[in-house]
């Protein structure tokens, strides 16, 4: 080695300056760094009072914290993927609404409008801010799986669609028996018999005697409901359910609102899709009717039946084949998807 | 020359170590919790979801419980306080709050546990105010003093002479005159904003032997009557502890305190970097 060093002194102090260059580079690269730490073979993520949380403590703890929700996305996503094509025109769709919902996280959040999408994205174990348009359109995709979930369990959801008629009761509210009728509630409530005796449509008969205000001008038109529907009272629901197409029950009291009476427009797939498309004629939208059409079932799940989303996904899932190898992650799935028998 | 190849050869693995910022990770992440169809979800993808979703709010949440359970009393009233708020809740939401306990896989006597760790936490900053009571008090200089505010000057008047000749206490004037404070004492700081400047500052040049003052507002469009009852910070601590807790940058002072008393330090540069957003002040590193 002497010799060696000797023969090649010059290299030899170039290999000094470079081992001590290394050095502080080192040091200098890494002093800004973070450092880790490890217990009982674990990565460590934070410590307090002097107490380490390794990464397997922090998954069970950020579980904890809703980690079903978490779990729930997964699945969502796994079934969108697998279960539903994509379509051009979801893409089309899904760039349009990007770029609407992009302009209301600037309006809210300003400058921050971008990581506050990153975040929620990811919470949702997308990439990040750039796969808005691959959440749409799996969104879409869960819609449509959802639509035609319900189309193919129509009689199980048991789904109508609706118009009705109100009279208000005076003194309706926390009552449950039904209040004395007075004798202008009563002919009220016979002037509408009259009119549907003499033959008049329901629509004319609600347009002229309905007091709900917001359909009254609509013909009496509640639109699309089941049997999960749950924003509507007890007693008209149930008489509703119980019709159909065609159909117009009897007076129907309901404590907090007064006496209806109701109307099935359909009761069938063929006759539903059918009436939503002439409704929407009505309010002015303007397309071709399409016997396939799955728009009525879209109102259904987007303003009446809360749960047929999760319903339609698990009932998908399950067709694709779910396997869980953790009991307590099956079970807060199903419990939160409402699934849970 | 092997030797000088070894020596390059070291140097350069050596220049590619240790040049990244740690991250932590669980051992089992390539373990399988659900497969759905062809597509399988491991604890791993799991994890990162979660920590995306809400990994700073656990750590932040977890450390608060942690140090309240140092520096808090977990008392009967406290217990009592989160028995009554899952009684409230198991009332309004009836069978969902069954259904968000198995969704979230805790029992009612997990639940508990959390509202009262959350309970205790939320005292604090409380904890702080008293604790560090005199330093804070040379910061905010709280003086107890009772404020009563007229829109007219002849009831002003008239209410003094009541006052002063102790014909009517002040919660009596308040009825009377239908105004908007009650007539009880209350903490004034430099903080307080609640009335015109001219009262406040009579209020902090008074004594308690002074007794009840009349002064009229910057724009004589009120006139305050003021009374200074205490100006002993010890005589009046859990009233101005109460108070001085409520201010946002004591709140801050408080949260920088404790994070640092008790050594909070993170080893993961995305946790790092997402309390670094969510709270910079439980940061000391």
């Amino acid at each position: 080695m002497k010799d060696f060093v000797k023969k090649n002194w010059f290299v030899s102090i170039l290999a000094v300056i470079f081992v001590f260059v290394s050095v502080y580079y080192i040091y200098d690269t890494n002093k800004g760094k973070l450092k880790g730490k490890t217990s009982g073979g674990e990565d460590v993520v934070y410590e307090i009072n002097g107490t380490d949380v390794t990464a397997a403590q922090f998954y069970d703890d950020m579980y904890k914290n809703n980690g079903i929700a978490a779990v729930y996305h997964a699945f969502t996503r796994a079934v969108a993927a697998q279960a539903a094509e994509t379509t051009d025109e979801m893409k089309t769709l899904a760039a349009n609404q990007a770029s609407s919902i992009v302009n209301n996280y600037y309006s809210n959040y300003g400058a921050g409008y971008q990581d506050q999408l990153d975040s929620e994205l990811k919470s949702m174990g997308y990439e990040g801010y750039d796969s808005l348009e691959d959440y749409l359109i799996d969104y879409f995709k869960l819609e449509r799986i959802a639509e035609e979930y319900a189309r193919d369990n129509f009689d199980n959801l048991t789904i109508r669609n609706i118009s009705y008629l109100l009279i208000k009761a005076a003194g309706t509210g926390a009552d449950t028996e039904e209040p004395v009728i007075s004798e202008e509630l009563q002919a009220k409530l016979d002037a509408v018999d009259a009119m549907l005796n003499d033959g008049a449509s329901f629509a004319e008969t609600a347009a002229a005697f309905s007091e709900d205000e917001s359909t009254a001008s609509k013909g009496g038109v509640l639109g699309s409901i089941d049997k999960n529907t749950t924003s509507l009272d007890a007693a008209f629901q149930e008489a509703a359910l119980a019709l159909k197409e065609g159909e117009t029950s009897d007076w129907v009291y309901s404590p907090a609102f007064g006496y209806f009476r109701i109307h099935c427009n359909a009761s069938t797939p063929e006759t539903f899709t059918k009436v939503f498309y002439e409704q929407s004629q009505v309010e002015g939208v303007e397309t071709e009717y399409d016997p396939d059409s799955l728009a009525a079932y879209e109102d259904l799940l987007n303003r009446y039946d809360s749960t047929l989303m999760m319903k339609a996904v698990w009932a998908k899932g399950q067709d694709l084949g779910v396997t869980f190898t953790d009991e307590k992650i099956a079970d807060g799935l199903k419990n939160y998807m409402a699934v849970a028998e | 020359m092997k030797k000088i190849n070894i020596l390059f050869a070291s140097a350069l693995i050596l220049l590619s170590a240790g040049c990244k910022d740690a991250k932590a990770g669980i051992k089992d992440g390539k373990t399988e919790i659900m497969k759905v169809g062809s597509t399988s979800i491991t604890k791993g993808d799991l994890y990162r979801q979660m920590f995306a979703a809400s990994g700073a709010d656990t750590a932040l949440a977890n450390s608060s419980n942690a140090i309240a359970a140092l520096e808090i009393e977990r008392t009967a009233e406290i217990e009592e306080e989160a028995e009554s708020s899952l009684s409230f809740y198991k009332m309004y939401y009836g069978d969902q709050f069954d259904s968000y306990l198995k969704s979230a896989g805790i029992s009612e006597e997990e639940y508990k546990e959390q509202m009262i760790q959350s309970i205790m936490g939320s005292k604090l900053t409380g904890k702080y105010v008293g604790d560090e009571y005199e330093t804070v008090c040379g910061s905010y200089n709280p003086i107890q003093a009772t404020v009563l505010e007229f829109p007219a000057e002849e009831d002003a008047d008239a209410a003094l002479s009541k006052l002063k000749d102790g014909t009517a206490t002040a919660a009596e004037i308040s009825q009377e005159y239908v105004l908007t404070q009650s007539g009880s004492p209350e903490i004034i700081t430099i903080n307080t904003l609640s009335y015109d400047a001219s009262a406040l500052s009579l209020i902090r040049s008074s004594s308690k032997d002074d007794g009840w003052q009349k002064i009229a507002s910057s724009a004589g469009d009120k006139w305050y009557l003021v009374q200074v009852n205490e100006t002993d910070i010890n005589a009046f601590k859990d009233e101005a502890v109460k108070t001085i807790s409520g201010y946002s940058e004591v709140i801050n002072d408080a949260t920088s305190y404790f994070y640092k008393k008790y050594n909070f330090h993170v080893y993961d540069i995305d946790l790092l970097n997402a309390v670094r957003e969510k709270e910079p002040l439980a940061l000391n590193q």
